[in-house]
């Protein structure tokens, strides 16, 4: 969108004033007719900015639009980088790194992260974890977990794994037998299959332009 | 925008921020107590929040932390909460005094 | 009308108040218990886990919120429109399926609990969207059963042919409420379209629809409480509307700042809900006025009392517990701690709890006192009110506490990772503030037993009460 949030928020505010003067002509702020005229001039004002402004997020939104990555991301190298510009961190993407050992054609990493996010809503994973920041509190936030250097540095050696993707995967499966901290993390009956599938989403979930949340997140440089 | 930030910078921030709006609700319940109940020694207690609220957002703005323009928003809600007990008194007491005369009226 | 006088549509809110205050007892046993978890993650652990003990927590609370205001406007429909509610077998039948409808929610939760990975789970157990977990067939009952209430209302205000004021924004209001909750009810794989439209249903019903419903309900309490006058009562309910939903809609900005959404929201929601606060500052004033200009005499002092929580609680909780997380630069850190439920805890109990529990006390003195011969009055009353004030403010600042350290240890200084997080926890700051609220959860638990006992047994006992002057009882 070409315009700035100042002038978009300017123009609501201004445009409700203007059509509010009209509308409350010949009415004393004392009655309650004046009142009901502003109360719904302003509110559709702002339903209708708030449609406007769906349309366009929707579409900057979108898988592939650029904020939002496309599927098969999760067959590239991410990384989360300090951006001078913006004075915040946002997240790269660059060169091959295949997942589990395999480079995902369109529609199986669709899919993949397709049966990742089914998997997530249907162990609700959100009410312990934070994704992209809204959640439980009772467990860290997963925004940019696949750039978590305890993957590499802690997790791989404790489940036996040789690669991150394939620790994290092991991890899911059976986390109350590797606790991290006093609290564990329950067995939640995940499968092989949805544990990678999980990871893949994670992976994906990384490379979301999220407007440099979480700030000075240490990634994991490997 | 990290480069500019330390702890304590967060920490100050958020405090005032939380007691700016208290005293700002301190003050105006305060200024209503001294006019409902017709006793000046409220009033003048409550001028003190006015100006602790006051201060508490001139306490927001002194870290680097924040960009300009935020910070002449809140440098423009710590003045309307100067006044808006005052306003919103007078607002309250005008459209009570006017509608309670009317129903009055009616009755006789 | 029934013997005591009173409406179908009335025994029909009372029902869906006492089993709203009900669910508000399972509400508080599972966030002690989730509390506990904090100190004792041991407990229970692998039979009712956090995240399920949380669902069931933050599920009951908000059924149970909708419960009471769909009593509320029950009770208050056939005073306001002058006639018996239309269609109130069939609201009759729609309270019998909810609770139905919520009894088996609740046993899939305790005893399913989670599924696998594919559509079935999201269908028949859980949806896992915080907040709106419930499987997709009780979305559609949900959806079903408010549209007979809307139904409901709607019929009733044409056939008493007179629309108030109030009675429109509350139709307006509850088109719009039904017509949200249908943003919830759909699948994506994308995480960011999914919570761009999951917050149409959490903000625009939590600090919108609902905010207007409480007016509403409110206005009519007032009118029945204090005797306000009308026009003063309906000025007032316009210039609510006006201010939640002109800050409210585009504020919708604040939870767009980090998922994803484009860099416009970050100045859109902080400008809007930067200046959230002032009408809230402003609202005090009417308050105080209210109480002074009638010296506090009212038919119902715990009524009263409860409506006034209603008025500082909004302050607190949405005013001074929002305003210093909200701006976009500071929330960076703060997002996603306990700050956010430190605020959450003190906004819903301020704006919503206190305002059912005041309409319940309306409902149960015209059960009790129907000629309002009484100022309606008790001594544990005021018990269950201080002990769940103090106990919700002793949560509040624990949690404040805790998520002052978690923001700056672990979002500031940690950068939000894994061993940041597991910092963040340890210290003590974090460790002995959870110590603080589970006793100040069991301190609020109390008060709602009191608060159960007073509103079974508040005006039994006649001989207790002060009689009203003669001159009030005929203003009356």
């Amino acid at each position: 969108m070409e315009f700035g949030w100042l002038e978009i928020t300017v123009a609501a505010i201004v445009i409700s004033l203007i059509l509010g003067v009209i509308f409350t002509r010949g009415s004393s702020w004392i009655e309650p007719r004046f009142w009901k005229n502003i109360a719904i001039v302003t509110s559709l004002v702002m339903v209708v900015f708030l449609l406007i402004l769906t349309f366009d997020t929707l579409a900057s939104i979108k898988m592939g639009n650029g904020r939002v990555p496309e599927a098969t991301v999760i067959n590239k190298k991410i990384s989360y980088v300090y951006d001078e510009q913006k004075r915040w961190y946002v997240p790269k993407v660059s060169g091959e790194e295949p997942l589990f050992g395999k480079i995902w054609s369109e529609e199986e990493a669709l899919a993949l992260i397709n049966k990742g996010k089914m998997t997530i809503q249907s162990k609700a994973c959100m009410d312990c974890h934070t994704l992209l920041g809204n959640g439980g509190y009772y467990a860290p936030d997963l925004t940019k977990a696949w750039l978590d250097p305890k993957w590499n540095l802690l997790i791989k050696d404790m489940v036996g794994a040789n690669s991150k993707e394939e620790a994290m995967a092991k991890w899911i499966q059976h986390p109350d037998q590797y606790p991290t901290f006093q609290r564990k993390m329950p067995d939640l009956g995940i499968t092989d299959e949805e544990a990678k599938a999980i990871v893949a989403y994670l992976k994906w979930m990384s490379a979301i332009d999220t407007n440099g949340f979480p700030d000075n997140f240490k990634a994991d440089e490997q | 925008m990290h480069n500019l930030l330390t702890g304590s910078d967060l920490l100050i921030i958020m405090l005032s921020g939380f007691f700016m709006i208290l005293f700002a609700g301190a003050y105006t319940l305060l200024y209503g107590l001294g006019k409902i109940t017709k006793k000046s020694k409220y009033i003048k207690i409550s001028y003190i929040f006015a100006i602790a609220q006051f201060t508490a957002a001139l306490m927001m703005i002194t870290p680097d932390f924040l960009d300009p323009f935020w910070k002449y928003i809140i440098m423009f809600s710590a003045c309307a909460y100067l006044f808006i007990p005052q306003g919103m008194w007078w607002v309250v007491h005008t459209s009570h005094t006017y509608w309670e005369r009317q129903e009055n009226n009616k009755d006789v | 009308m029934t013997k005591q006088g009173l409406y179908e549509s009335q025994k029909l809110g009372l029902w869906y108040m006492v089993a709203g205050l009900i669910l508000f007892g399972a509400q508080n046993l599972f966030g002690l218990l989730i509390a506990y978890q904090y100190i004792n993650p041991d407990f229970l652990f692998g039979l009712l886990d956090f995240n399920i003990g949380r669902i069931l927590h933050i599920n009951a609370m908000v059924v149970w919120l909708l419960l009471g205001f769909i009593g509320a406007i029950y009770w208050f429909l056939p005073i306001e429109t002058g006639r018996e509610t239309v269609g109130i077998k069939l609201g009759k039948l729609a309270f019998f399926v909810l609770v139905a409808a919520v009894t088996v929610v609740v046993l899939v939760y305790l005893f399913i609990q989670i599924g696998p990975g594919n559509q079935i789970s999201l269908w028949f157990i859980n949806e896992g969207r915080e907040y709106i977990e419930a499987p997709r067939w009780a979305d559609i009952g949900i959806v079903v059963v408010v549209l007979i209430f809307l139904y409901n209302v709607i019929a009733t205000v044409i056939a008493s042919k007179r629309l108030t004021g109030i009675m429109g924004v509350l139709i307006v209001d509850l088109v719009a409420l039904a017509g949200l909750y249908l943003a919830g009810m759909f699948y994506t794989v994308n995480i960011s379209v999914d919570q761009y439209f999951w917050w149409w249903v959490i903000h625009l019903w939590v600090e919108a629809t609902w905010e207007v419903l409480i007016g509403c309900i409110m206005a009519l309490s007032l009118m029945y409480v204090l005797k306000t006058p009308r026009k003063i009562v309906e000025g007032w309910l316009y210039l609510e509307v006006f201010l939640v939903f002109g800050t409210g809609i585009l504020g919708l900005g604040h939870h767009y700042f980090w998922i994803g959404t484009p860099e416009y929201w970050l100045g859109i929601g902080g400008f809007f809900s930067a200046l959230e606060p002032l009408p809230l500052v402003a609202m005090i004033i009417h308050a105080i006025y209210d109480a002074g200009a009638h010296k506090l005499r009212t038919v119902n002092r715990p009524a009263l009392f409860w409506i006034f929580a209603q008025a500082f609680g909004n302050f607190f909780g949405a005013g001074v517990w929002g305003f210093m997380q909200t701006l976009p630069q500071i929330n960076m850190y703060s997002h996603g701690t306990q700050l956010a439920a430190s605020h959450g805890h003190m906004a819903f109990f301020g704006a919503y709890v206190a305002t059912n529990i005041a309409v319940a006390y309306i409902m149960v003195q015209k059960l009790r006192d129907p000629e309002e011969k009484y100022v309606f009055d008790s001594k544990l009353w005021k018990w269950a009110y201080v002990l769940m004030i103090i106990g919700i403010v002793g949560m509040v600042g624990a949690l404040m506490v805790a998520g002052f350290a978690q923001t700056e240890i672990e979002r500031a200084v940690g950068g939000s990772g894994w061993q940041a997080y597991i910092d963040a926890q340890l210290h003590p700051w974090m460790a002995e503030a959870m110590w603080w609220r589970l006793g100040f959860g069991f301190i609020f638990f109390i008060g709602y037993i009191l608060l159960i006992i007073d509103l079974l047994t508040i005006g039994k006992n006649k001989e207790e009460l002060e009689v009203l002057p003669e001159a009030e009882v005929s203003h009356a």
